[in-house]
């Protein structure tokens, strides 16, 4: 899930996954935006 | 962030280069799974500094040494080693054959250092950071049961 995380959500690509054009800290990255875009979305929903 | 890092080992140039999300992930299961189980003692000293961070690794290299048999661990050794995202001396390690070509080092030393190095190198922001949004999306359920009382 981890890796395909951030391929679902359309910010990267699988090949550039697999390329170097990102490493570990950017998919760190990209799933911290994805945790965060998940709290808004369910506290906008909660409201 | 740096994507690559150089070191000297035994004199020798050491080039390591942040592993990829689709190397770095299949690895840090197999570490998970050598490990026993949870990676969050792990993660929890990777958002230190560096050296504690070095260190942390050697603990856990040591732990699955004794965990796991001395031909898995080589072959966990050798996996990373010879992932393509270890340069010595300018070039690009593909067998662990090739380490045998530096006679004034011990192979088998050489190839746990890289292994703890790289290691290091590749995990130590990300697990730092999985923590990090863990803690913060644990923060974030809690204030949101809060709000709903």
């Amino acid at each position: 899930m981890t890796l395909w995380g951030p391929i679902l959500a359309g910010m990267a690509t699988l090949k550039e996954m697999q390329d170097g054009t990102y490493d570990m800290d950017d998919l760190a990255d990209m799933l911290q935006a994805i945790s965060v875009k998940n709290l808004i979305e369910k506290r906008t929903h909660e409201k | 962030m740096k994507k690559e890092k150089t070191l000297q080992l035994d004199g020798l140039d050491i080039r390591l280069v942040k592993f990829s999300p689709s190397v770095g992930m299949p690895v840090l299961a197999k570490l998970q799974n050598m490990i026993g189980g949870s990676i969050i003692k792990l993660a929890g000293g990777m958002s230190g500094k560096e050296s504690e961070q070095a260190e942390l690794m050697a603990g856990v290299i040591d732990d699955i040494t004794e965990r796991v048999g001395p031909e898995q661990l080589q072959s966990f050794i050798e996996e990373i080693v010879t992932s393509g995202f270890v340069f010595i001396n300018g070039d690009k390690i593909t067998h662990i054959d090739d380490l045998a070509m530096f006679e004034d080092s011990d192979p088998y030393y050489l190839a746990l250092m890289i292994t703890k190095e790289l290691l290091t190198f590749s995990f130590g922001g990300f697990l730092g950071k999985f923590l990090a949004s863990r803690d913060s999306s644990k923060a974030g359920a809690k204030n949101s049961s809060r709000k709903a009382k």
